[in-house]
């Protein structure tokens, strides 16, 4: 079957672009000016730690070979060890992925709720006041800085109210969840306006197509023209656009768990950053790569079985 | 892929500055006009210097004196957002300008002379956009040193392969127009073609994009600055003031506030500008 074809060959495809993505975090150590062991180790290690862990690490061995031996360690799970934490780098991923993990599903999930319903009502009331007041607001949420987005939650519903916490991520279930709402309402709030953008248009498309038009003439309208004829055939390119999105979602979780004090994968990145912790920085970077790759295939698997028209050249 | 996308054709014979402009259009660049002057002007505008600083006088409230209070070290807030408008308003331009100039130029390359070019051009774009780009970024910038050199290099890096698909894929469109035969027939050279009849009629939907990618690089650079990784202090900078706010936003709120709107107001003005700009050569 084709799609099983294209789908197998879509897979293979993944296998280059990962040696290119861990090629491209292995890289960074040799762009960053300075001697590669005295960075892992920090500058207050000693001159003959420096030089054993050169040695260990084998830096004057040609650029290819050590390579080769960086990904064959992260293939088989060594990310190397935290110089802070003196402990590995997939323990600590193990310890933050999770909160990452809750926040962009709480913030996609936000996302679809505000952005489905105002694309929806965008579309068909194109050109109304409805469709320019959500076109407006979209356009002014494109522009604010996610991470002020944050600070304006905190100021006006957390500070007021007490409801929610204005740091950390607590330890039981209901916890969580009260300390993940403001967040993740922040990531949803910086996703929504390309979201309503995008959809509105592909709706517009939608509206105007044969199989809409064809509905109507058979007297299908209202909230049953829009929930079976309308929203199914716009959901193709939101699927598309999730996975485009992804990049900058985790740039957006980033900014987000910095700006709550977050314990995730983001925030541990920019404290890593601050504390010059170098196999750290390259862990998290590689794991979010690694979540876009396979977001993006995931996108093209569930588009293959959806929407037969997909190339499957 | 991220905007509207690209459904309508942009190329035609007519002369769009005929048309009126359309009133977003007008309305962003009035905005945009003002931080370009407030920036040009700010030695006389700013009524105190952005760096000094007046222990004494320091987290004061709004007054006639310091409209927007002064800065936990005492330096007046409303001359600092004045000032980092020489700071955030280049470095933005020029953050999205440099991706445009590589990614146009690689682009246009690829889809000119095919092949090989091509093949290699595609490939290394496809592994930059499968890395999630923004958070390469933070990883590039903590490779390099924090700071502008960084942010540049890191942004030209990381964002030109939007520019380069946009140009490849309009080049492939009209390359087999009759006017582009035409030069070819008259034996023109690669470059008098490339720079004359394609990159004008192909560079309409890389202008759109190119005003709205300013707003991004705006967002991020204010982001990275926030986080400490861009702009250095004492030097002002509208992500940065954000930040130094933060831990005094249950007193001082506005420490915090005001950069925001700032930001927001010139990425507003920037993203008219696209739209407006995107509607008026649609159908030109």
């Amino acid at each position: 079957m084709a799609r099983y074809g294209f789908i197998a060959k879509r897979v293979a495809g993944i296998v280059p672009l990962l040696l290119g993505v861990i090629f491209a975090v292995f890289a960074l150590q040799h762009v960053t000016p300075g001697d590669p062991a005295r960075l892992i180790l920090g500058a207050r290690a000693s001159e003959e730690a420096v030089e054993e862990l050169r040695s260990e690490l084998r830096f004057d061995d040609p650029v290819v070979t050590q390579f080769v031996r960086y990904a064959g360690n992260v293939f088989q799970g060594d990310l190397g060890r935290s110089l802070r934490a003196s402990k590995p780098v997939t323990s600590i991923i193990a310890d933050r992925l999770p909160v990452t993990l809750w926040l962009l599903g709480a913030g996609v999930v936000l996302s679809l709720l505000i952005s489905i319903p105002l694309g929806t009502l965008a579309a068909m009331r194109q050109a109304g006041w409805a469709d320019h007041a959500i076109r407006g607001v979209s356009l002014l949420g494109l522009t604010l800085p996610p991470f002020w987005v944050g600070i304006m939650l905190l100021l006006f519903l957390a500070l007021p109210t007490g409801w929610f916490p204005i740091t950390g991520f607590g330890d039981t279930f209901s916890e969580h969840l009260r300390s993940i709402t403001l967040p993740a309402l922040t990531l949803a709030i910086s996703l929504a306006p390309i979201q309503i953008r995008s959809l509105r248009s592909a709706m517009i498309e939608v509206v105007e197509s044969d199989a809409v038009t064809t509905a109507r003439s058979l007297g299908i309208k209202g909230w049953r023209l829009v929930s079976r004829h309308v929203i199914p055939n716009a959901v193709l390119p939101m699927i598309t656009l999730l996975a485009v999105e992804v990049g900058y979602m985790l740039f957006g979780a980033v900014v987000v768990e910095a700006t709550f004090s977050l314990p995730g994968l983001g925030s541990e990145m920019i404290t890593a950053v601050a504390g010059r912790d170098f196999a750290v920085v390259q862990g998290i970077t590689l794991v979010f790569a690694v979540m876009v790759v396979a977001i993006h295939l995931l996108a093209d698997i569930a588009l293959a079985f959806i929407d037969p028209r997909v190339e499957m050249a | 892929m991220m905007t509207d996308g690209p459904s309508q054709a942009y190329e035609s014979d007519a002369v769009s500055s005929r048309r009126p402009l359309p009133g977003i259009l007008v309305a962003g660049t009035v905005i945009v006009g003002v931080f370009v002057l407030l920036a040009l002007l700010a030695p006389f505008i700013a009524p105190f210097d952005a760096v000094e600083q007046d222990i004494p006088n320091k987290l004061a409230a709004p007054s006639a004196e310091h409209w927007l209070g002064t800065d936990e070290v005492g330096r007046d807030v409303f001359s600092r957002l004045i000032w980092a408008t020489r700071v955030d308003l280049p470095i933005g331009f020029l953050a999205a300008l440099f991706p445009m100039i590589l990614g146009t130029f690689l682009g246009a390359l690829a889809a000119y002379f095919g092949g090989w070019v091509d093949f290699v051009v595609t490939r290394i774009a496809e592994v930059v956009q499968a890395f999630p780009i923004y958070v390469f970024l933070i990883a590039l910038i903590f490779a390099l040193g924090p700071g502008v050199k960084s942010i540049l290099i890191t942004f030209t890096v990381v964002s030109w392969v939007l520019y380069a698909r946009l140009i490849r894929g309009e080049i492939l469109r009209i390359r087999t127009r009759e006017y582009v035969q035409a030069a070819e027939a008259l034996g023109y050279s690669h470059a008098r073609i490339l720079t004359r009849h394609l990159l004008p009629n192909a560079g309409r939907q890389t202008l759109v994009y190119f005003a709205s990618d300013i707003v991004l690089a705006l967002i991020t650079l204010a982001a990275l600055s926030y986080f400490g990784l861009g702009v250095q202090p004492p030097t002002p900078e509208w992500g940065a003031m954000v930040a130094a706010g933060q831990r005094f936003l249950r007193t001082q709120w506005w420490l915090s506030v005001t950069p925001g709107l700032v930001i927001a107001a010139l990425g507003t003005g920037l993203s008219l500008i696209s739209d407006g700009l995107d509607e008026w050569l649609k159908d030109a």
